[in-house]
């Protein structure tokens, strides 16, 4: 399956024709966004997973390589499935720099779930901080500019942070590839161990949007367009978060013998409390969903950082439920505030009664990242406390301020769903019924895995099993270790 | 068994396919209430019907199993909710004619999740069920009025609370007893406090937090005030007569037997640490209830506070932890449930009519509404536990059982309670039904049939529990003695006291009560001819208003009502102001979010805050 290398090199080429297409940029984002949604699934299809792919035949750990998991090829399909998402909201962009940033993007998420080791990780982590810088920017007035640039800082500070970690690496154990840095750790010592673990967490919670690295989140997400949130929330969101299951919990599983994994805890917790307090007064829903986005990374933070395979579990459910309820709130928002000519959810009263499927998909999202039972979000809430409870007394503590943080989740929500559905005259306001097809759909999924939870825990586990089998499943495949 | 559950989820569905038809909806809804109270009907006595639904999801290492399944109790509980709820379903045609939202789809998506609560056999279908109920009210009781908004999310944020303590005590008890069956961890629970008390205690008090809340006792006392003045009234009928009893249900399936046979420190011999605990919290909303109900001036919220009272009674009568005040408990649910729809569907009717719930404008309303009077006057009497209506039997009961645990204080509480209770019940008769009529209302007509015929049955199911009690004590003594409870089927009329010399045959108080009524008609018709006198009469104690410089022919006496009795109270309530206290506590949430809103949205310092996050890692990495 050399061909894998194609899910990043055409939107790759895609990213420099974009320069001399045009008006066929359009065209052309959704055929390169097809292609690697369609390679995705053929790859799932074939059969031959996994598999490992050594570029230019240099074997691993001497050469790069693309590695495809079980693990490795969910993600690739969320992030393409939300790249395809997100790119149908896109209307009236003629210029072709946001068609480039848009194929950079793209090419580097789905490298950085592809990559195999270390450095490509970073760089396409690089790449596409930068792309999302650039689309934040797009609408070129104070609030985004001053919003890419705060998120440039952040993140090339966290990008020298992870240069560091890697050249830390690269001097103790001599490697950059993922599956000989997990053989090689055990050998270290524990305070290399833990230098090399602080300077790398530190750059991924930017991404992760963890308090305190994640100012740049508010602002990023006012200050640019539906679109770009969604390509934030989707594509390089869950390629973030793919970063983080594949390299703490199969590269330093060792995390949680050191206080680093309590530290995580606390920080966690902080971040839902923040997240969520902070959306209680706020009135722009973009900002609100903002707030929720980073409580939400929060929650499956904890759940990352309690260790044990049924929190990581419920961790997985917050992904899968957090992933689609945001698609769907977005899309809401946009219809909505596109309709009202405003983001303020106190405008948009009323609009529920004339289309009602769009407000009641948001609610269905809302109910799930709230953790209510029959949807998505309760799995992982439910298996998140079970085990919080059973881990201690700093675990204690932090769920029952989850806990806690998500009442106020829950009233800041079902409010902006009251006012969707509160009585006003809305006869001015049109909104083509079409749109309503997309979050209808994946709402229904939210309510079918909250229904019927069966097909999706197959998939955890399969996932899971590949987190408690790293050598076996992971690391044997690459090193072709017999 | 699932098609109990099946029918009100798929009538959910086509209702909402026809919310906009409030004709059919309304007709579906009542055709789908009436299927579910046949179907109780028809599984009463068959207790071994269950039904499980097995996932692949894994907690605790095992495969979660959800399931429903007929238990005696729930029955109970379930076939007279059912019973009432078709009353007011009833009821809800004629009133949602001219309403511009319509409640319905929501309602009945909160039925399936009652039915899914009282027969729940584990508590993860119970908690799953419970939030459901939880967020669906708040919809239903705003319905899209913003004026609803704040007393919903007053409930909402309540309801989430004590969902979340529940989560924690399930998640706890499973660790500790393995399972989620609720028969089994209670029994789970009864071992952990014999062993660990403190653990045990601890959970136990995060479970009956979460019913409190959801009853309505003391320290959340507040909800049924600010929820029922503005939600829609044939819904606020069905929730404070039906659904505020879901708090009872799993205290008295789970709480009750625990706390009943736990091995726990006693108090003056008479009953142990929780029992008391439970006493006092059922003790104290009687009386603040009762106290605050006599100050109301809007009848919807004087008609909550006398609910606040009504739990306290119920609590009360678990306290004493002996089987005649377990039997009064759960006879005075279904008779308050019976007594408070009733009173709710007048007061629904009168809003129908007048668009007025302050009882100050209102009056009179007997010239123009005498079915509403009649059934709201069977209804108060009912109230105030008068026999031969229906509230008497269960009073009477919990107090015997009270009095034969020697636990006089909590006695003396109820009884001070129904005392109390005469007075804000003459209070709101007096305001809505009897006085002057305004003017503005002299139009008014009595409700239509539809309305009406509802009212009427809650008459004489009001009656027909009074005079014969059997028709509840049966099935409930049956149902006690299905689940295990040492019992006596109860016979038709008599009720069973817990002292000496107690039994008590309501017949032959009907009888006397018969007697009365023609002895009466007698006066009435032999005696002296009655003269009709200018209501202005009697109205103005001798004095000639216009002396006085007043209007001669409209007087209201109903406000400010018991003045000089709410200046005796004033100091108390002052200084028990709970309210007081979860206001500010979401000030405190605001103001926090307003401090954190700040931060972001100049988001300056970011790089400075990511030092510290660095630094917070290393000190964790490598000193600690």
């Amino acid at each position: 399956m050399n061909s894998i290398v194609f899910l990043v090199v055409i939107p790759l080429i895609a990213a420099f024709l974009s320069l001399f297409l045009e008006k066929l940029n359009k065209l052309a984002m959704y055929i390169v966004t097809l292609f690697n949604l369609i390679f995705s699934i053929t790859v799932l299809m074939s059969g031959n997973i996994p598999f490992n792919v050594a570029i230019g035949g240099w074997r691993a750990p001497f050469g790069i390589n693309f590695v495809v998991t079980d693990i490795t090829i969910y993600f690739l399909l969320l992030v393409n499935i939300a790249a395809l998402i997100s790119i149908t909201v896109v209307n009236n962009i003629k210029e072709y720099q946001f068609y480039s940033f848009y194929f950079v993007l793209l090419a580097a998420t789905n490298g950085m779930v592809l990559t195999g080791d270390m450095f490509n990780f970073y760089l396409f982590t690089e790449l596409s901080t930068f792309a999302i810088a650039g689309l934040v920017a797009y609408k070129r007035d104070r609030l985004s500019t001053g919003a890419a640039l705060k998120f440039l800082i952040l993140s090339s500070t966290a990008s020298l942070f992870s240069l560091a970690s890697i050249g830390l690496i690269y001097k103790t154990l001599g490697t950059l590839n993922f599956a000989d840095i997990a053989l090689k750790l055990s050998k270290l010592n524990q305070a290399s161990y833990n230098l090399i673990l602080i300077l790398f967490l530190s750059s991924m919670l930017v991404e992760l949007k963890i308090f305190p690295f994640n100012l740049w989140v508010v602002k990023s997400y006012e200050g640019s367009i539906t679109s770009v949130n969604m390509f934030t929330h989707g594509m390089l969101g869950t390629a973030g978060i793919y970063g983080a299951i594949r390299i703490l919990l199969i590269v330093f599983p060792n995390m949680y013998s050191t206080n680093i994994s309590k530290v995580l805890i606390i920080l966690s917790v902080f971040t839902v409390l923040i997240g969520e307090v902070g959306a209680l007064k706020e009135k722009n829903l973009v900002k609100i969903l903002a707030f929720s986005s980073m409580a939400q990374m929060g929650v499956f933070m904890f759940g990352i950082a309690l260790g044990s395979f049924e929190s990581i579990k419920g961790a997985l459910y917050i992904v899968v439920s957090n992933y689609l309820a945001k698609l769907v709130m977005f899309l809401v928002t946009k219809q909505y505030s596109n309709a009202v000519e405003s983001k303020n959810y106190i405008d948009m009263k009323g609009l529920g009664r004339k289309y009602p499927i769009l407000a009641i998909s948001f609610t269905i999202a809302a109910l799930s990242l709230m953790g209510m039972p029959f949807f998505a979000g309760f799995w992982g809430k439910f298996s998140i406390v079970v085990s919080a409870l059973a881990l201690g007394k700093l675990s204690t503590i932090g769920i029952a301020i989850l806990l806690i943080a998500s009442v106020v989740e829950g009233v800041y929500y079902l409010r902006i769903s009251h006012t969707f559905f509160a009585e006003k005259d809305v006869n001015s306001v049109n909104i083509s019924r079409v749109y309503s097809l997309i979050p209808f759909v994946l709402a229904a999924i939210i309510l079918a895995i909250g229904i019927y939870p069966n097909f999706i825990e197959q998939i955890l586990w399969n996932v899971i099993d590949e987190i408690k089998n790293a050598p076996d499943k992971y690391i044997n495949i690459i090193l072709s270790l017999k | 068994m699932i098609e109990l559950l099946l029918v009100p989820l798929i009538t959910t569905l086509v209702l909402a396919f026809f919310i906009r038809y409030k004709r059919i909806t309304w007709t579906l809804f009542l055709a789908a209430n009436g299927f579910v109270l046949y179907k109780l009907y028809s599984i009463y006595g068959i207790w071994n019907l269950s039904y499980k639904v097995d996932t692949a999801y894994k907690i605790l290492g095992a495969e979660l199993t959800l399931g429903v399944s007929n238990n005696p109790i729930g029955w109970y509980f379930a076939f007279f909710s059912a019973l009432i709820t078709l009353l007011i379903s009833l009821f809800s045609i004629g009133f949602n004619k001219n309403s511009r939202s319509n409640v319905s789809v929501i309602w009945m998506l909160i039925i399936f999740s009652n039915l899914g609560i009282f027969f729940a056999q584990d508590w993860v279908t119970f908690f799953m069920m419970w939030e459901l109920m939880g967020w669906t009210s708040f919809f239903a009781i705003t319905n899209g009025k913003d004026k609803a908004l704040d007393g919903a999310k007053y409930y909402l944020a309540l309801s989430l609370f004590g969902a979340a303590l529940m989560l924690i005590a399930i998640s706890v008890l499973a660790q500790y007893t393995g399972t989620f069956q609720i028969f089994a961890s209670a029994y789970g629970l009864l071992q952990i406090i014999n062993s660990s008390t403190k653990l045990g205690i601890g959970i136990l008090l995060l479970f009956l937090t979460t019913f409190l809340i959801k009853s309505a006792i003391f320290p959340f006392y507040m909800w049924p005030q600010k929820v029922y003045s503005e939600g829609p009234e044939d819904y606020i009928t069905f929730m404070s007569s039906v659904m505020i009893k879901y708090g009872i249900y799993p205290m008295a399936i789970f709480i009750v037997p625990v706390v009943g046979s736990a091995d726990l420190p006693m108090i003056l011999n008479t009953g142990n640490v929780l029992q008391y605990t439970i006493g006092y919290l059922g003790a104290i909303s009687a009386i603040l209830g009762t106290i605050l109900a006599i100050f109301q001036t809007d009848m919807k919220k004087l008609f909550a506070y006398s609910s606040v009272a009504n739990m306290g009674y119920i609590l009360l009568g678990f306290s004493s932890m002996t089987i005649v005040g377990f039997e009064g408990s759960l006879f005075h649910v279904v008779n308050h449930m019976i007594l408070k729809a009733a009173i709710f569907l007048t007061l629904a009717a009168v809003v129908f009519r007048t668009g007025e719930s302050e009882m100050h404008k209102l009056g009179g309303l007997v010239y123009r509404m005498p079915l509403t009077f009649m059934t709201f006057l069977l209804g108060i009497i009912a109230a105030a536990g008068i026999p031969p209506l229906n509230g008497f039997g269960s009073k009477w009961m919990i107090i015997q059982a009270l009095m034969s645990k020697r636990m006089v204080v909590f006695a003396i509480a109820m009884i001070f309670a129904s005392t109390g209770a005469f007075m804000y019940l003459f209070r709101a008769l007096a305001s809505i039904f009897l006085g002057q009529l305004p003017d503005r209302y002299k139009d008014v007509k009595e409700v239509p049939p539809t309305m009406a015929i509802p009212m009427f049955i809650m008459m004489v199911i009001m009656l027909l529990t009074g005079v014969v009690p059997g028709v509840v004590m049966k099935p409930l003594t049956s149902a006690l003695k299905a689940v295990g409870y040492n019992v006596e089927v109860a016979s038709w009329t008599t009720l069973e006291g817990s002292l000496k010399n107690s039994v008590i045959d309501l017949k032959i108080v009907f009888y006397m009560f018969v007697a009365g009524v023609i002895i009466s008609a007698l006066m009435y018709f032999f005696g002296n001819k009655s003269e009709k006198v200018p209501q202005n009469d009697n109205y103005t104690a001798g004095e000639y208003p216009e002396e006085w410089g007043v209007d001669a022919d409209r007087f209201n006496y109903s406000y400010a009502f018991y003045q000089p009795f709410k200046e005796m109270f004033e100091p108390l309530l002052e200084s028990v102001s709970i309210d007081g206290f979860f206001a500010s506590i979401g000030r405190n949430f605001e103001f926090l979010s307003s401090t954190i809103q700040g931060l972001f949205k100049r988001g300056e310092g970011a790089v400075l805050l990511f030092s510290i996050g660095v630094l917070l890692l290393i000190l964790g990495g490598l000193i600690i």
